[in-house]
């Protein structure tokens, strides 16, 4: 087990260990709220892993560089792990406390969008045989879809939304009490960790498949 | 009384864990193939290198 393995698990049960039993209760919400820590940290990563796409992407572009093109796809696939959690606690949180599973707000449907470019970088992937045009049309959706990171951030502070206002960085009247927003960080930073970890695996993979490629052709040559 | 939105809780602590395993499921059922790959691709490269008999 590698110290980044072991730095996750630790960080992650700490996390656990303060969103259930540190963490009191919500006074309007009762324990429902909870899911916020997972929610809001698998949000805040899915931004993050979709900016490291973008990174990747537009260096690949630019420096046709196979390592940027691992980057951008590993990016992808663990963002849309993260982005996926997030869909899924969404509406298990909405439902107790708005009485409705979904609605299509800005916040909502921006989001959605975010994990249908997920999924549509890892299907051009999938669709052409051709490495290299693959890595090229994903990189132009890589690049393209990154307009909707910023304005699904920022759709909760220019329009009014079903979803809540931001308890972190928001206005005067936002923020969460100290215990809460410790979780919050200590959740956020652990899920981070994860990230980064599964990204490193990944990127570990698309490197031994390059070197197993190589191989292959020095052999068949 | 428990509280009747512990299940909601429940429900999305659980399936994230599920999502969590699958993935990491997915990722050491490619490395175990990348293994097989590599271990095929030595055996293929010690036939290339390995000289032809000779008549005596």
């Amino acid at each position: 087990m590698t110290a980044h393995a072991i730095l996750t698990l630790a960080w992650l049960l700490v996390a656990l260990y303060m969103i259930f039993i540190y963490a009191p209760s919500d006074v309007n919400q009762g324990n429902v709220y909870r899911i916020m820590y997972v929610h809001v940290s698998s949000g805040w990563t899915a931004m993050i892993a979709y900016f490291l796409v973008f990174v990747g992407s537009v260096w690949y572009v630019w420096k046709r560089s196979p390592s940027a093109d691992d980057m951008a796809y590993a990016s992808a696939e663990v963002g849309f792990i993260f982005c996926s959690c997030l869909l899924i606690t969404g509406p298990l949180w909405a439902k107790p406390i708005w009485g409705i599973w979904w609605t299509w707000d800005a916040r909502l449907t921006l989001t959605f969008v975010l994990w249908l470019l997920f999924v549509a970088y890892l299907l051009v992937r999938s669709f052409f045989i051709n490495p290299g045009r693959a890595a090229l049309l994903s990189a132009v959706v890589g690049i393209i879809g990154f307009v909707d990171v910023p304005i699904d951030y920022m759709a909760i502070r220019w329009w009014r939304t079903q979803h809540p206002q931001p308890v972190i960085m928001g206005g005067p009247n936002s923020g969460l009490p100290p215990s809460m927003e410790a979780t919050l960080f200590i959740s956020a930073g652990a899920f981070l960790c994860l990230f980064f970890y599964l990204l490193r695996q990944g990127l570990r993979l698309a490197e031994a498949r390059r070197e197993i490629g190589q191989l292959r052709r020095q052999l068949s040559e | 009384m428990a509280d009747p939105n512990n299940k909601f809780l429940f429900i999305a602590y659980s399936l994230v864990w599920i999502v969590f395993m699958l993935y990491a499921w997915v990722l050491a059922r490619r490395q175990s193939k990348l293994k097989r790959d590599l271990e095929e691709l030595k055996s293929k490269t010690m036939l290339k290198d390995t000289p032809p008999p000779h008549e005596s």
